[in-house]
């Protein structure tokens, strides 16, 4: 009976929205945007910093601006990304926090906040960082997203406090407490142990990118979009750390200016909050039953500002989530199981949730929740199908719906025309087009847990993956692309001391940077001893790589130098015949195999069975049924790739120079056309084509004599693919590892059966390199 | 806002020394401030030289304050005096209440300030980076350490450089006498902290004991009787024996490094740190228990000068008063702004106590500065 009283007591409740009740108090004016737009009330100043703001967050560093020596990530919007810019990100970007448990009870984070860097270039330490042995409490983290970060920081210590009841003295089994940082309230991050804008972005550009700052000047804090200086409306924004971060890796500190943090710091404060939907009967069936279950206890719809009201859906407290969250991490004086009410506007746009991306959904995480959240999760949990629609609903729909998608790519986002980048390489038919648009979804879309992402758990640990989606890796210049060096693959293997390599016993040579949420990050085996970086190579036209004659390509062979010339390329020929031409090693045949490949080695996603194809895993160990992906959805996926364009040559600076370069590169005399060759010949569509990859597609020793190396099938521990050069100019960093930042530094690091040509190029005159480099940059 | 940290605890009441007579001392060792106008790279000293004599003793009364008819006395923290070059003030101690000296400087260079009970004055300092921490046996007999392994030593009429056998950071000197001096320090990056012995002649190393903190620094090291104690990075709290250092249990919530401690028995002595916030620890003669402050931010000076009231200071500005029987940790009002970080807490004999830090302008852009807190009638209420 009660029930009935209360749904009618929402149906009045839902009448009275649609009809029109007194006004409630509106929101606070010029909050609201689309998800990555400025605050409406940003003056054309603001305007202008959060402009130069945006592009800082999107700049890649590179190894020369100080980026690492350990590091996760090169640049911000790697973390930052979904639905736009500023936003959270999928499981790939998961990050790992360790700490150590001491005898006496105490948890210490560590360096660099106990993160866990999953990559390091140059001496010091292996591609794969190691993890001390002192470490032994691991959690992972889901980045955040700042949309309204600006209007938290202008929230009151005391308006966030006024909801505490640290002793539940209301007793309604909520006792939400304040974390604190330097005084203040904190309010960012999952555990709300940061107060300061500043400090919450200058920790993560040292922890996950390695590189360093200077603070904020007094002056320049005054004259940020929320005034964080000292004497300041918002002094409590001015609590950052004072010091400097400072690192040895060569790059002199500050490795960002502090007019680019100050820009950076502006478009974080300027980010607007997206704004809610007008409800829905259905959405407002859903804000009754957040209200009537205790919903909005912690996740509080509105909390005052200077401004006028913000709609946060959250009090900014800590709350105990129950035994089943809680992440052993303790951070102020939150423990282990609390965690800050993680504010909803624009949940829909911004999954996974909870701390750890555990949660694919709102539902998901909703039957999470624990602790002081139990009651609210069990009422949920009794709802009927249509109660818990309604409140999913009335969730989705606090703003950013329309700017959510299944990955990355914006809804409705058209297909760019062929001979652009991400477009068809030929005009397509409607049905193409269709399964093109398919197969750009799939490759997009982010995969989870639910889904079967994650390989086999076995005695390293736990379902392991290095990308959710495709896209993960494979976003530069545009999706289908390359990738920075935050998204490399990392392979280990072990090499004896007479050079025998032998790779991991239970896997392949994959060290895995993720795992499934609950588990400890992977460790490779005991006694590796050589791990190899990978890059992520872009796969634009490799439809057309699919289409040259195998004979084409051993017609190029000279495996034993034959000629003199010092290079002795060979074709891969896999041990089923097959001509292997994709991949760093030229280990996959095809384009079909390839999306095998990777779905399997680097999602963890089962396949169906298909004749003909051997690449790819048809079983794993999850509780997901296999295959994780069907035939179809594998098909199109292979067709979007086939049929995505050859990457289009890009305008030189200096088209005079470029073409010196060119000469200068086919010339025999320097020879890098010997293994790049400029065109190979393919029958498309029945017709004659030059392929203008710049590759013969054979393997090539071109490391120095003696290094260790990962094999592959038949490719030795030197041995690589002659990588195609076309679109190389929007591809840095360069070489298998991506050690080189620049194509100069590319050439130069050249070894083996290549060195003959790196010295000729070395003792060109200046200005010829630079001719050289020019033309590369055309491609 | 002003922080009050109260643990459960009688009310607390206030317990005063009574103002000593202060008498102007000469120190050979003094150099008159010569106040450059522009002094770029020299310390400028700006503020109230010699207040301390004016209307000292005024309103201040014998025994304890708010005693029956008579106005409760309380703390008011004044500026000394700031310096306006870059850099920062690091630690302060004296051997009587007209024998105070401030240390400090910049990366570069040490400064070191004198207090002669007028007024305050630079002394000559030798060519030392920045010094850290101040202690010593009398007036002639003073010890500083410091930046890159620096120790020098006040013999009463000028500072010599002692040969400390080290080039990494001391953080704090304290001995049961000037042959029985124990230095610590260490660096921020991966390593063991340092402790070194001196005998008067030597300096000798001893190897830090295991911790299962990986610190690499030990801040301040201090004790009486029985009791010495060292606190470091990462909570760690190491205790002498007589013969070897080893590790003591801090407790759950030392997860952050300790950077000072004081007491006053064997059984009361109370270690600050906490970075972003504050965290304190009490040894009860038996174990130390750690608990956190917050949101009193992150603390780093300490001086126990009586059982029941402890001074301390810390990030953005705080100073404050920590009572350990009571465990009332309450702020006082201070012209301090959130820009300020207190390094070093001392008290003397009459009832005064110094305060020095560092406030921060920008990047390689910092003042120092120095307060004095002293008891006075509050202000006389209009009715």
């Amino acid at each position: 009976m009660k029930r009935l009283i209360g749904l009618h007591l929402g149906a009045l409740c839902v009448a009275a929205i649609l009809t029109g009740c007194p006004p409630a108090e509106p929101d606070a004016p010029g909050i609201y945007a689309k998800m990555g737009e400025p605050l409406p009330s940003a003056t054309p100043e603001q305007l202008a910093t959060f402009d130069r703001g945006l592009a800082v967050m999107q700049h890649r560093f590179d190894l020369k601006d100080g980026l690492g020596p350990s590091f996760n990530v090169t640049f911000c919007g790697a973390c930052h990304e979904r639905p736009t810019p500023g936003g959270s990100a999928a499981l790939y970007r998961n990050f790992f926090i360790s700490g150590t448990r001491t005898n006496d009870g105490a948890l210490l984070l560590g360096d660099v906040g106990g993160i866990v860097r999953l990559f390091h270039y140059g001496p010091g330490d292996r591609p794969r960082p190691v993890i001390p042995s002192f470490k032994n409490v691991f959690t992972q983290r889901n980045p955040i997203p700042f949309f309204g970060a600006g209007l938290m920081a202008e929230l009151s210590d005391e308006e966030i406090r006024s909801r505490e009841d640290p002793d539940d003295l209301d007793g309604d089994g909520i006792s939400g407490r304040p974390n604190f940082d330097r005084g203040f309230v904190g309010r960012f991050g999952r555990k709300a142990q940061v107060v300061s804008i500043e400090a919450f972005i200058r920790g993560p550009l040292f922890n996950h990118l390695g590189i360093t700052t200077d603070p904020l000047s007094e002056e320049q804090r005054a004259a940020l979009p929320v005034d964080s200086s000292a004497a300041g409306t918002e002094a409590k924004q001015a609590a950052a750390p004072d010091g400097p971060t400072l690192d040895d890796d060569g790059a002199p500190d500050p490795e960002m200016s502090t007019n680019d943090l100050f820009d950076l710091v502006s478009f974080a404060m300027l980010l607007a909050l997206p704004e809610p939907e007008q409800l829905s009967l259905q959405g407002a069936r859903g804000q009754y039953e957040f209200e009537r279950i205790g919903c909005a206890k912690c996740h509080v719809p509105r909390l005052r500002g200077p401004r006028g009201l913000v709609p946060l859906y959250s009090d900014l407290l800590l709350h105990d989530m129950g035994e089943d969250l809680a992440d052993g991490i303790e951070q102020g004086v939150a423990t282990a199981s609390e965690f800050r009410t993680q504010p909803l506007i624009g949940m829909a746009a911004v999954g996974p949730y909870l701390h750890d991306g555990r949660a694919s959904t709102a539902h998901e995480a909703i039957l999470a929740h624990g602790g002081e959240a139990q009651t609210a999760r069990d009422a949920y949990a009794a709802l009927d199908g249509r109660g818990q629609a309604a409140l999913i609903e009335f969730l989705y729909s606090l703003g950013g719906r329309d700017q959510a998608s299944t990955g990355l790519i914006a809804p409705n986002t058209p297909v760019p025309f062929a001979g652009e980048y991400g477009g068809p390489r030929r005009d397509l038919s409607a049905a193409e087009m269709a399964q093109f648009i398919r197969g750009r979804e799939l490759f997009d879309r982010d995969f989870s847990k639910a889904n079967g992402l994650g390989g086999p758990a076995d005695a390293l640990g736990g379902p392991r993956f290095n990308g959710d989606s495709c896209r993960a890796c494979h976003i530069d210049p545009v999706f289908g692309g390359a990738g920075p060096r935050g998204v490399n693959v990392i392979r280990n293997g072990f090499v004896s001391n007479d050079g025998v390599f032998s790779p991991p016993a239970a896997i392949g040579t994959i060290l895995h940077k993720e795992i499934i949420p609950g588990y400890d990050p992977a460790k490779p085996e005991t006694g590796i001893n050589v791990f190899e970086h990978r890059q992520t190579p872009p796969l634009f036209g490799l439809g057309l790589v699919d289409a040259i004659a195998d004979a084409t390509i051993l017609a190029l062979e000279d495996p034993d130098d034959a000629d003199a010339d010092g290079i002795s390329g060979r074709a891969h020929v896999l041990p089923d015949g097959r001509l292997g031409r994709l991949g760093w090693k030229a280990q996959v045949p095809d384009t079909t195999e390839f999306v095998r490949d990777a779905l399997g080695n680097e999602m963890g996603m089962t396949l169906e069975e298909e004749a003909g194809l051997t690449f790819g895993f048809t079983a794993d160990t999850d509780d997901v049924p296999d295959p994780e992906v069907f035939a179809d959805e594998e098909q199109d996926l292979a067709f979007f790739l086939a049929m995505l364009g050859p990457p289009p040559r890009q305008p030189g600076a200096d088209s005079a120079l470029a073409l010196q370069g060119e000469a200068l590169f086919a010339a025999s005399a320097l020879g890098c056309a010997k293994c790049h060759v400029p065109a190979l010949s393919a029958t498309i569509d029945g017709a004659p084509v030059a392929v203008p990859l710049y590759s013969d597609l054979l393997l090539h020793e071109i490391l120095p004599e003696g290094a260790p190396g990962i094999e592959d099938t038949y490719a030795g521990m030197r041995e690589f693919r002659t990588a195609p050069l076309w679109g190389i100019s929007q591809t840095a960093p360069y070489l298998h590892t991506g050690a080189a930042d620049t194509l100069d530094e590319a050439i130069r690091l050249h070894d083996g059966e290549a060195a003959a040509i790196r010295d000729a190029y070395e003792a060109l005159p200046e200005a010829e390199r630079r001719a050289v480099v020019a033309f590369l940059e055309t491609l | 806002m002003r922080w009050i940290y109260r643990a459960a605890g009688p009310p607390r009441r206030w317990c005063f020394l009574c103002a000593a007579l202060l008498l102007a001392a000469f120190h050979p060792g003094c150099v008159p401030v010569p106040n450059p106008p522009d002094g770029e790279g020299e310390p400028q000293m700006e503020g109230e030289g010699g207040i301390f004599l004016e209307g000292e003793g005024e309103g201040v009364v014998e025994g304890e304050g708010g005693g029956e008819g008579m106005p409760a006395l309380e703390p008011v923290w004044r500026v000394a005096f700031t310096v306006q070059a870059n850099g920062g003030l690091s630690a302060v101690w004296g051997s009587a209440p007209d024998d105070v000296f401030i240390v400090g400087g910049t990366t570069e260079q040490a400064w070191i300030y004198h207090f002669d009970g007028i007024e305050w004055s630079q002394m000559a300092a030798p060519a030392v980076p920045q010094l850290i921490w101040v202690f010593g046996f009398g007036t002639d007999n003073v010890y500083a350490v410091g930046l890159d392994g620096a120790v020098i030593q006040y013999d009463g009429l000028q500072w010599h450089i002692l040969d400390s056998g080290t080039d990494e950071d001391l953080w704090g000197i304290w001995g049961t006498a000037p042959d029985d001096l124990w230095l610590v320090g260490g660096e921020l990056t991966p390593g063991d902290p340092v402790i070194l012995h001196y005998d008067g002649q030597v300096f000798a190393k001893w190897a830090a004991p295991e911790n299962d903190r990986n610190a690499t620094s030990l801040f301040k090291v201090w004790g009486i009787g029985d009791e010495v104690f060292a606190v470091g990075s990462t909570g760690l709290i190491i205790a002498f024996d007589g013969e070897r250092w080893a590790q003591v249990p801090a407790g759950p919530a030392a997860n952050d490094d300790f950077v000072s401690l004081w007491g006053t028995r064997e059984d009361h002595i109370a270690a600050v740190g906490g970075r972003a916030s504050g965290i304190l620890s009490d040894f009860d003669g038996q174990a130390w228990s750690t608990r956190p402050v917050a949101p009193v931010p992150g603390l780093s000076a300490v001086y126990m000068g009586q059982d029941d009231e402890a001074i301390v200071g810390g990030q953005r500005g705080f100073v404050g008063h920590y009572n350990p029987e009571t465990m009332e940790l309450i702020e006082e009002a201070a012209p301090t702004d959130n820009l300020q970080f207190i390094h070093g807490v001392w008290g003397d004999d009459a009832g005064r106590h110094y305060a020095v830090g560092t406030r921060y302008i920008g990047v390689n852009t910092t003042t120092g500065f120095a307060l004095v807190r002293t008891l006075e009638p509050p202000p006389e209420r209009v009715r």
